[in-house]
């Protein structure tokens, strides 16, 4: 009888364990206080409005120290604990060879996901019934994400992926396939083949604070998906609008984004 | 599986459309249609729309752009700029601008309403417009390539006005019909039956045409199913290397 009940407590105390091991990104979400979104005139919860990310997540998703125009950083990857990138051996090799200078962003290519959502610059949601759009003002990108059951289009190799997305409570969950093997995670070279499997989650955590959570996974590249945790804040500037940002050759011959020089 | 649009295939759709394709008027609603609605009270534009009748033209001033009246010295800015394909924004992957996005490419496009914006995305070169319908008005100090639009309903009629263009010339077809920063836009977008948007553009360019240019075009809904895809134009675009700049060098 007390083998038993001991056994009981056991097996709920290891379980408990077990779950704080496996998710660490939802045990701590459980004690911070996340507000009901409003509703949208369809009755979805209400995301809509112009976004920021702030922080140097561009620049190098893991902990850095401070570099030139960089400041240093805290890793915003929230699991692994340790916030580095569970890259399998030769993938590590690999980013550790990268130089910056080949950064895709640097011609002017979407910069894929999750990167979009951290590149400089703001984002806006827009929702319609059974939809999601968001357009990033990097390189007027856009993506529609349906909210209704579709499925996806596989084996595209698409800059910006096929995404599908569902409501859990107020959180918006987004699911992405078919990208390709060209957009990095970040400046310094953290990359992913085209079995890049994200799943993002959109929280409102307060009226200007809304929390971005997108799950990694990419068998040929990680031992294991991973997870990074951003926070973008709201504008609510009068008069602020995404603003247009085409890339064209200035007079010196070298690409230019129209939204960072114009100020 | 390359879903991936480029500029090759882009330019030779161009050429057979332009050329096969002889402008269909909007017509407007004479049967009774009457557009169903959101629960703003607007009429419900949304879905996946293409111009199936009018394509790009080859040619400078014909189809639907044979209504622009230039100014002589225009007249002869539209022929130099005609040898100078590397000027053309589209041949850049950069925009085909307004009302050239509509005119131009035979791609498709999203409009989705969200209460307080229309926001239209375009397949091409992966542009987007977000139109403001709050009654909210032009900016001072603002200009894009794509001007400043802002929307407001006359009936079941979304009437887009855009003005704010960036300095310089914008391609309308690869004949290099053109309109300049002056041009003041005024776009109509109204249901016509179930799968038709009549598209009414009018453009006055007080530094380019005699008098303001009306082009009308249907727009058509796409099959239930389709959805926009990713319209990557610079991305991975080679056949730029082969546009070559007044100065020799080449473009990339």
């Amino acid at each position: 009888m007390t083998s038993a009940i001991l056994r009981l407590v056991w097996s709920v105390f290891a379980t408990a364990l077990l779950m704080l091991l496996i998710d660490p990104i939802q045990a701590p979400a459980q004690t911070e206080k996340t507000i009901a979104a409003g509703l949208t005139p369809d009755g979805e919860p209400d995301l809509r409005g112009i976004w920021e990310v702030h922080g140097t997540a561009n620049w190098n998703i893991e902990g850095h120290p401070a570099g030139k125009g960089v400041a240093a950083s805290k890793s915003v990857i929230v699991d692994p604990l340790d916030g580095k990138i569970p890259y399998q051996p030769s993938a590590l090799e690999k980013r550790n060879a990268m130089t910056l200078s080949a950064d895709p962003e640097t011609k002017c290519y979407m910069a894929g996901v999750p990167r979009a959502t951290y590149t400089p610059g703001p984002f806006q949601i827009f929702q319609s019934a059974g939809m999601v759009i968001i357009v990033y003002q990097d390189l007027h990108t856009y993506r529609y994400i349906p909210t209704t059951p579709r499925p996806q289009i596989d084996g595209a190799d698409f800059w910006m992926g096929s995404s599908r997305g569902h409501w859990e409570k107020d959180t918006l969950v987004v699911d992405s396939i078919s990208f390709n093997d060209q957009t990095w995670l970040d400046r310094v070279g953290n990359f992913h083949s085209n079995e890049l499997h994200v799943i993002e989650r959109y929280t409102l955590k307060g009226p200007k604070t809304l929390q971005y959570v997108a799950r990694i996974e990419d068998p040929k590249v990680f031992t294991k998906p991973w997870s990074m945790r951003l926070i973008a804040e709201r504008h609510s500037e009068p008069g602020f609008r995404v603003m247009e940002d085409e890339c064209i050759r200035n007079a010196r011959g070298v690409l230019e984004h129209t939204a960072r020089s114009a100020k | 599986m390359k879903i991936s649009s480029s500029l090759s295939r882009y330019l030779l759709l161009a050429l057979c459309v332009g050329a096969l394709a002889a402008p269909l008027l909007a017509q407007t609603s004479k049967t009774g249609f009457s557009a169903p609605h959101l629960k703003d009270g607007h009429p419900d534009l949304q879905g996946l729309w293409k111009l199936v009748a009018s394509g790009p033209s080859p040619r400078a001033g014909s189809g639907i752009f044979s209504g622009m009246e230039y100014f002589p010295a225009a007249l002869t800015a539209r022929d130099e700029l005609s040898r100078q394909p590397h000027q053309d924004l589209v041949a850049q992957c950069v925009t085909a601008s307004v009302p050239g996005s509509t005119l131009y490419p035979p791609y498709p496009s999203l409009i989705v309403q969200d209460g307080s914006f229309v926001v239209i995305m375009y397949e091409f070169a992966h542009d987007v417009r977000i139109i403001p319908v709050d009654g909210s008005p032009h900016p001072k100090n603002f200009a894009a390539l794509n001007g400043d639009s802002r929307g407001h309903w006359e009936g079941d009629t979304l009437v887009v006005d855009v003005t704010n263009f960036s300095k310089g010339k914008r391609w309308l077809n690869m004949g290099a019909d053109y309109l300049d920063e002056n041009s003041h836009v005024v776009e109509r977008y109204t249901l016509t039956n179930p799968d038709t948007i009549g598209y009414e553009v009018t453009v006055e360019d007080p530094t380019v045409l005699v008098k303001p240019w009306t082009a009308r075009v249907n727009l058509t809904r796409q099959p239930k199913g389709d959805q926009i895809l990713e319209g990557a134009c610079r991305e991975g675009e080679r056949d730029l290397d082969h546009y070559v700049s007044d100065d020799g060098k080449k473009l990339k």
